[in-house]
């Protein structure tokens, strides 16, 4: 079988990998990377567990051909934190517990901060339907919900104070 | 056991600090079940049934065998074949025979989806080709999906083997009854017919998976000493071990399952489906071998919890006060034995009080995946019936819904329907919280209603076993062996912590594989914080006296003269009185002093109590579309004493929006040629963030005697009250009663217009 | 060892009907649940080996995990199915 040809860039890196022509940039992430934070939970664009940012849109990268993201840059959640100093969604979620099992938790952190890069001060509504698409069965989103908030919130003390 | 501690002489339980795993699951770096890689691994791929019931003529896997890159080929033919015996699963108890046939087929496919062949091959592209190319020539049987069919005097008998158990002298069994099992006291059909009031009702509900977002996976390596070793996630690596050697006929000690961060099981992931179809394709292709489900695979193969058909007719005295119930009902178990009646038998009216009842249930079989537990196995379902016909009742004598259930709630001292008496329960304290919260007095809007139920679950303690152990710097190393699936390492770490009388910084959790720490049953059954904790805090007291045994030596006095006072050992004789040591002066003198410093222990116990939740939920119906959205919803729950708060809450919104889900959205749908429509995230719709409002959480405090901290299992009961808390407050607002679940927009939408 | 306890056994569905023909009360004379496992093993064989994975024993009320502890002078001991839980 044929495999492309891909560099990219993740998360600031170029990388290069071979993939089928049929295989998603999340197979490529997390076969020919190794990088399994993104997770898949349904493959079909349905639970957003696998949500990376394209050129600043998120998208859910198991819809995604991974040889779309040639010449592309790819961001993950490997690459919300910078080193070991956790991003104020990352920290909001642990002091919130908006995590039970943490699968889905990858990514609603990754929305979550593209929600926050494009809208510093939403409304908890505007948080629910931005991440609509992120199905998760343990918290029932209140905790979640409030996190986003919590973060956002710390934000924008974050910039008034720079 | 001791009185549980009073709560204001906590240090750290009841915090809320930040868990222990935190930062890698936020960060991404955590292993679950899907990420795990070992080297040299081969990828498989399953050959799945396409008809509801099929016999298996023939499996031709040569084409697939062709294929480059193919390694290895099993079928059932491949299995160990199996005597029935009883193994450990859960709490409960599961047949080998039933759990090896629903993992492959032998003779007969019984449901869309069962699997029939299994590929292991360099690639999962090349599986996946090979398994297109295994040739299944099926004898189409005829099948039956709804209950109504299932059930029926003269239904197909969809297994020979099947005969109804439980029956009486001259009582009748049914062609695909697997159990009828009756609780009774008293004359229930007497009492009723002296009732003043009465109400009845027939209630449904759809079978309905338990959602968790992570697909099954494991990875198996068949070693070439004919030892086994596995890496999956599940809700306990010790049931997955037990039944995986029982399943393949091994030793269990020459299996080994080392436990992965878990995606979410609720029930689904204390059975195995996968770990022996790897382990065989390992054993024939001499390389590691990971098996994955797909999404649409986790629909049609796992899960799910059984429907039901419910009759419940209630009958009060003139006051109110319940005198007679009279229960009998059908639960979907899939194609095999087993089933959740027992259990929604013992929890239908397990939380009142009444002199007189009749309670029946039956477990039937049907075409479909065998049933597994899901949060609170059995309760949801009866307690919609029977919360609804409460909420009738209410209706019909004019009396406030709380109110009413105070008249015949049970509380400590009460027989239970078990034949045990309850201990320190908190039912009343919950209905009283909830009737004083603001939320069920506040003002409704326009095209709104108000619903309220209550409901319980028996929880469980049992078997575990953690260790605690010293570092020489003070670091204090707790081990168990249950996996983390909501904070738990969090609890632990706060119970070792508070035990010990050091910062819960200093503790570290470690989740033991099978090898390496003795016996934990599941993670399940709301007995984790409750067993595994008692074993936490029974090895650190084992511990401190050891501690108090080496200060005693480096005193050169008698270990009666040494306390243990928050985190030191202060001495008492004469010589040395009020000179103290730390935990970690006594840790860096261990090698001195006898030795490293570490207790394991395993323990069983069964002094839990079962928990009570009380649900307030609001819902506005569009009268336009049908459309009904949850617009404030209130958990009540006695949680005994929450170790971690945010925990607590986190479990008891988590069910309620479970339940929320059942309640309106999500319901198994099969064509009319037994196949699963629905078999994705689309259309099996679980609740979004969008759909939900914040659930607010009252924790009601009531602590459990049989617990140091006073702990009661919390996980199970939320998922119980919401499907009637729900239903009642949508049968309100269009003025109709809503019996049957899911209620969809179709469904509201023909109420209102007269359907 | 302390003298035989003799209590009333209550045995609660489906074990009545699974092992004792519906029988669901038994007068026995044990020292503790073991014994008791033991007589009800003669009444309705098969019961001990299931009664490990799948029983549980109240003493007067109280669920006793530890089938070794004295029965003393308690007078009853009811046997019911363990909860299965998800
Ligand atoms: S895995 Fe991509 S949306 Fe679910
Ligand atoms: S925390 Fe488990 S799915 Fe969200």
């Amino acid at each position: 079988m044929s495999r492309n040809h891909v560099t990219t860039t993740v998360n600031g890196d170029e990388r290069e990998f071979l993939c089928s022509p049929g295989q998603t940039l999340l197979d490529a992430l997390r076969d020919e990377l190794g990088m399994t934070g993104s997770k898949e939970g349904c493959g079909s664009g349905d639970c957003g567990a696998c949500t990376v940012v394209l050129d600043g849109e998120m998208v859910c990268s198991c819809l995604v051909l991974a040889s779309e993201a040639q010449g592309r840059r790819v961001e993950t959640i490997e690459g919300i934190a910078e080193g070991s100093q956790l991003h104020p969604v990352q920290q909001k979620f642990l002091e919130n517990a908006a995590l039970q099992c943490g699968f889905c938790t990858p990514g609603f952190i990754v929305a979550s901060k593209a929600l926050l890069d494009k809208n510093p001060n939403p409304t908890e509504t505007e948080v629910r339907y931005w991440l609509a698409g992120n199905l998760c069965r343990c918290t029932g989103y209140d905790k979640i919900v409030r996190a986003v908030m919590d973060a956002a919130a710390e934000l924008r003390q974050e910039r008034t104070a720079a | 056991m001791n009185a549980p501690e009073p709560k204001d002489a906590f240090k750290v339980v009841g915090t809320r600090p930040i868990r222990p795993d935190g930062v890698e699951k936020v960060t991404g770096k955590a292993i679950f079940g899907t990420d795990y890689k070992a080297a040299n691994m081969l990828h498989g791929a399953i050959v799945r049934s396409p008809h509801p019931h099929a016999r298996i003529k023939s499996i031709d896997t040569s084409k697939a065998e062709a294929v480059p890159g193919v390694k290895a080929v099993i079928t059932g033919a491949d299995f160990p074949s199996l005597e029935d015996i009883i193994v450990r699963m859960g709490e409960s108890s599961g047949s080998t025979v039933d759990i090896s046939t629903n993992i492959m087929a032998k003779d007969t496919a019984y449901y869309d989806g069962h699997a029939v062949a299994a590929i292991a091959a360099v690639t999962r592209q090349a599986a996946l080709e090979a398994a297109r190319l295994v040739e299944v020539d099926y004898e189409i049987l005829p099948h039956v999906i709804e209950m109504c069919d299932a059930f029926a005097a003269d239904a197909t008998k969809i297994k020979a083997a099947i005969n109804t158990v439980g029956l009486g002298e001259g009582e009748q069994g049914r062609p695909n009854a697997s159990l009828k099992f009756t609780s009774a006291k008293g004359v229930a059909a007497a009492a009723m017919a002296n009732a003043v009031h009465v109400v009845s009702g027939h209630y449904s509900l759809k079978p309905v998976h338990q959602g968790y977002i992570e697909p099954h996976a494991a990875v198996a390596a068949w070693k070439a000493d004919g030892k086994l070793d596995v890496w999956c996630s599940s809700q306990g690596q010790f049931d997955v071990r037990g039944l995986t050697a029982s399943v393949l006929h091994l030793e269990i000690g020459n299996v080994r399952v080392m436990p992965l961060e878990i995606g979410g099981g609720f029930g689904g992931k204390t059975t195995i489906y996968l770990e022996p179809v790897a382990a065989l394709l390992s054993k024939k292709s001499g390389q590691p071998v990971r098996v994955a489900m797909t999404r649409e695979e986790v629909f049609r193969a796992t899960g799910p919890a059984p429907g039901g058909e419910i009759d419940v007719k209630l009958g009060a005295d003139a006051d109110g006060k319940l005198v007679s119930a009279e229960i009998e009902f059908q639960y979907s178990s899939g194609a095999f034995g087993g089933g959740d009646a027992w259990a929604g038998v013992m929890h239908s009216v397990n939380h009142y009080a009444i002199e007189d009842y009749k309670v029946t249930g039956w477990n039937v079989l049907c075409n479909m995946p065998k049933h597994a537990a899901y949060r609170a196995p059995g309760a949801p379902q009866i307690n919609f019936a029977v919360e609804s016909a409460m909420n009738d009742l209410a209706d019909k004598i004019g009396i406030d819904p709380i109110e009413l259930r105070l008249k015949s709630a049970v509380k400590p001292g009460d027989p239970s329907m078990m034949g045990s008496k309850f201990g320190e329960i908190g039912l009343i304290e919950c209905l009283e919280a909830a009737k004083a919260h603001p939320h069920y007095s506040a003002p409704l809007g326009k095209n709104q209603a108000r619903g309220f139920a209550c409901g319980t679950w028996m929880n469980y303690g049992g078997p575990s076993t953690a260790s605690v152990s010293l570092a020489d710097d003070g670091s204090v190393l707790v081990t168990e062996g249950n996996p983390d699936i909501g904070g738990s390492r969090a609890s632990m770490a706060l119970m070792a912590a508070e035990t010990l009388g050091v910062p819960y910084e200093k503790v570290n959790v470690t989740i033991a594989d099978t090898s390496s720490i003795g016996y934990s049953m599941v993670t399940g059954g709301s007995r984790t914080t409750y067993a595994t904790g008692i074993a936490v805090i029974e090895a650190a007291k084992a511990v401190i006296n050891i501690l108090r045994e080496r200060a005693a030596k480096m005193w050169e006095t008698d270990v009666a003269n040494i306390e243990w006072i928050d985190g030191s050992a202060v001495c008492t004789d004469a010589d040395n009185a009020g000179k103290s040591f730390t935990l970690a002066q006594i840790a860096a003198k261990a090698g001195a002093t006898g030795g490293p410093i570490a207790f394991e222990n395993g323990v069983n116990p069964l002094q839990h109590l079962p928990g009570y939740g009380a649900h307030i939920c609001d819902v506005e119906v569009d009268k336009e579309t049908g459309n009904v959205s949850v617009v404030r919803y209130t958990v009540v729950q006695d949680v005994g004493r929450a170790i971690h708060p945010a925990y607590v809450e986190g479990q008891m919104q988590g069910g309620a929006v479970q339940g929320i889900g059942w309640a309106l959205n999500e319901a198994y749908i099969y064509n009319k040629d037994g196949r699963l429509d629905n078999a994705g995230f689309l259309d099996y719709r679980i609740p979004v963030a969008s759909d939900m409002p914040m659930i607010d959480t009252v924790m009601v405090e009531k602590p459990n005697p049989g617990h140091p901290y006073g702990v009661k299992g919390v996980g199970e009961v939320p998922i119980v009250p919401p499907l009637a808390a729900v239903g009642t407050a949508v049968s309100r607002a269009v003025g109709k009663p809503m019996r049957s679940l899911p209620i969809s927009p179709d469904k509201v939408y023909a109420a209102l217009n007269g359907g | 060892m302390e003298a035989d306890c003799l209590v009333r056994v209550i045995v609660m569905p489906p074990f009545d009907r699974e092992f004792f023909g519906g029988t669901d009360r038994f007068e026995i004379a044990a020292k503790t649940l073991f014994g008791v496992v033991n007589q009800l093993n003669e009444l309705g064989p098969g019961f001990a080996d299931l009664a490990d994975v799948r029983a549980a024993f109240a003493v007067d009320g109280e669920v006793q995990p530890d089938w070794s502890v004295p029965l003393g002078d308690a007078k009853e001991v009811v046997v019911m199915q363990k909860v299965a839980g998800g």
